[in-house]
């Protein structure tokens, strides 16, 4: 949904809150997802966290136990070493052009797994709209996997989203992704972990969502999304239908 | 120490840290602990003074460095010091766990003036910076409440909601209070 022009003030107070992380709620979405749609307002914020950044000067330092260290090289190794397919899988998503390979296989386990799993509602189509909607499931293999319902209304552009069971490690935030034919992932950006939400889809992404294209969802660093690559497997899957 | 000298010595410490993390973004593991070594005190610290929780801290501090480790191939060393966006890191991570943990602490009502009235003790190497200098120069320049708030939410990572409740006024007020305290902030530190 387009959103409204801030004042000036506003604008700036919102960078300023956002970097002294003192918002909450649709404030802090709202400032959230300016950071995504406009480069000034994440340029303001990054300005603010420099003028901060002198602060921490007043932070005494205090030693760590050894221990993090210990436990800090095992979780690098453990990710770089590690003969978990996983990590293999994360770096063929990345490389874009085998990307269908996974997500096919990913979808494939996504279906074998899913059981009896809780269905989020689909948002309820609006009888006014023009055009043919388009509907997808998003689930994953485990029971405890994100669940969601998308519904996208192409005479918005608007990709209307009801999430279950997301759970994003701290610092990171729930990225939907679109990925056509092609099988390369288009972010279509953050969105939040929790209800429904409501997604502008990218001029350029629009066509994207028809019959057969895949929504993707991954946990990705809140601060830097949309990104151009997902860093990680999907943690849900779902293909788009046309109704 | 001259002053000079100490300059001098802070640029080094600063050139060393950002030579570090060039070597963290070429996923180098040698490099990461040298930036460890480097800053995990202070990054400590910085998540100790937000979580309040040492245990918790640890937790946080680990997950702090994994996520340097992914991200170092974003810092740019024209843009930021390095030890800004270390700390933001740090921050931004802690307040996360903070929030996510729904921990809404009961720190006796006078916590917030007590902050207020906290003064600068640490001088390490790394941070003594021009803006530094200017950042604390500004905030004397701030009303004691504008001052106290924008410490407490910077130091402990309070949102308006319990900014207000700790200080006993209503939201807006709060409100009021950073809001004009950061223009003033703004308008001295790029003046």
């Amino acid at each position: 949904m387009a959103e409204g022009a801030l004042p000036r003030d506003e604008w700036e107070a919102l960078a300023a809150e956002r970097a002294l992380g003192v918002i909450a709620g649709e404030d802090l979405a709202r400032a959230m997802r300016l950071e995504l749609s406009d480069p000034d307002f994440a340029a303001e914020v990054e300005a603010w966290h420099r003028r901060f950044g002198a602060l921490f000067a007043e932070v005494e330092p205090v030693s760590p136990p050894e221990g993090v260290w210990q436990a800090i090289a095992t979780r690098i190794q453990a990710a770089s070493g590690g003969s978990v397919s996983a990590l293999r899988a994360v770096r063929r998503w990345r490389a874009g052009a085998v990307a269908a390979t996974v997500v096919a296989a990913c979808l494939a386990l996504v279906l074998l797994f899913r059981g009896p799993t809780e269905q989020v509602p689909v948002p309820v189509p609006s009888p006014t709209s023009a055009g043919p909607m388009a509907v997808a499931q998003l689930s994953g293999p485990e029971a405890d996997s994100p669940s969601l319902a998308a519904r996208y209304d192409p005479a918005d552009a608007t990709l209307h989203v009801s999430a279950s069971k997301v759970s994003p490690a701290s610092g990171m935030a729930p990225e939907l992704w679109v990925i056509p034919d092609d099988g390369v992932p288009r972010s279509l950006g953050l969105i939040p972990a929790k209800g429904t939400s409501q997604v502008t889809v990218p001029q350029g992404d629009r066509s994207f969502l028809t019959d057969g294209s895949v929504l993707a969802l991954t946990y990705e660093d809140a601060q830097t999304a949309p990104h151009e690559k997902p860093g990680m497997a999907p943690v849900a899957l779902g293909t788009i239908s046309v109704l | 120490m001259d002053r000079a000298g100490t300059r001098a010595e802070a640029d080094a410490a600063r050139e060393r840290l950002v030579l570090a993390l060039a070597g963290v973004a070429r996923r180098d593991h040698a490099a990461l602990r040298q930036v460890y070594d480097l800053t995990s005190a202070k990054l400590f610290g910085i998540c100790l003074r937000i979580s309040r929780d040492r245990e918790a801290a640890e937790d946080i501090l680990q997950t702090v460095y994994i996520k340097i480790w992914d991200r170092a191939g974003r810092f740019d060393a024209s843009r930021a010091s390095p030890i800004t966006w270390l700390g933001t890191i740090a921050r931004n991570t802690a307040i996360d766990w903070k929030r996510a943990s729904g921990r809404i602490e009961s720190a006796p009502e006078e916590a917030a003036l007590e902050i207020a009235d906290d003064r600068p003790s640490a001088d390490a190497l790394l941070e003594q910076e021009e803006q530094g200098e200017r950042i604390s120069e500004c905030m004397d320049d701030l009303e004691q409440r504008q001052r106290g708030a924008i410490r407490s939410a910077f130091f402990d990572g309070f949102t308006y909601a319990e900014l207000a409740e700790r200080a006993k006024v209503p939201l807006g007020t709060m409100k009021s209070w950073i809001r004009r305290g950061l223009q003033k902030l703004k308008a001295c530190l790029d003046g």
